[in-house]
């Protein structure tokens, strides 16, 4: 039996203010301390 | 089932324990390509009959990759890619490149039909390498059924390259 699949893949550039890939959160920049993080994870 | 054919349904309770009402529902279809239900004869039904999206109009798959693809590089990514795992312990490796630093990643599988993943039929493994081939992120049933979805960030110094390996069932332990 074969089984097929498909495989999507979602890339963003954390700092671009657009919320993609595995981001939380773009708020257009890469500081921390201002409630998106430098890795655009919610803080 | 044919036109016109007799068929019969038979109710039990599962345990002695329970007893009251119940309401029964049966519904026929006639099987068809682009219904977005998997019937025997189709390899896909997206429930289009749009050529390019990974599933022909004939409700044939547009296979993207090409085997062997068990061992690094492995296949480029484009969207749409369909791989196929056969046998179950399959393995497919499939290049991405990493435009930039910063970067964040979010990779799922997913059936061509019938939802669920392949109503449960399909369970597979996603590992996201980075270019030395240390393993980023993997998972196993995060997404739409047994499907899997997994999430890796890019760490300064960015890798060129990331390496997702899709298998039918989880690596042994």
């Amino acid at each position: 039996m074969t089984f097929f699949y498909l495989l999507a893949i979602e890339m963003d550039q954390c700092g671009n203010d657009n919320i993609g890939g595995a981001e939380q959160c773009d708020d257009g920049n890469t500081l921390s301390g201002d409630g998106c993080s430098s890795g655009c994870m919610i803080e | 089932m044919t036109d016109g054919q007799t068929v019969f349904i038979l109710v039990q309770s599962h345990a002695d324990v329970w007893d009251g009402a119940y309401s029964l529902s049966a519904r026929t279809r006639v099987p068809a390509c682009g219904d977005g239900v998997l019937d025997p004869g189709e390899e896909c039904d997206d429930q289009n009959g749009n050529a390019g999206d990974g599933c022909a109009p004939g409700c044939t798959v547009e296979l993207t990759e090409v085997e062997p693809n068990d061992t690094p590089p492995g296949n480029p990514w484009a969207y749409p890619f369909v791989g196929a795992i056969d046998p179950s312990n399959d393995t497919d490796l499939v290049s991405v490149s990493i435009p930039g630093s910063n970067y964040s990643m979010l990779v799922n599988t997913f059936d061509l039909g019938g939802g669920y993943c392949g109503q449960g039929k399909l369970d597979s493994f996603l590992v996201v390498y980075d270019g030395t081939f240390q393993s980023l992120a993997s998972d196993d049933d995060s997404g739409d059924g047994l499907c899997a979805s997994v999430s890796a960030r890019t760490s300064p110094p960015a890798p060129t390259t990331c390496a997702c390996r899709a298998r039918r069932r989880p690596p042994r332990t």
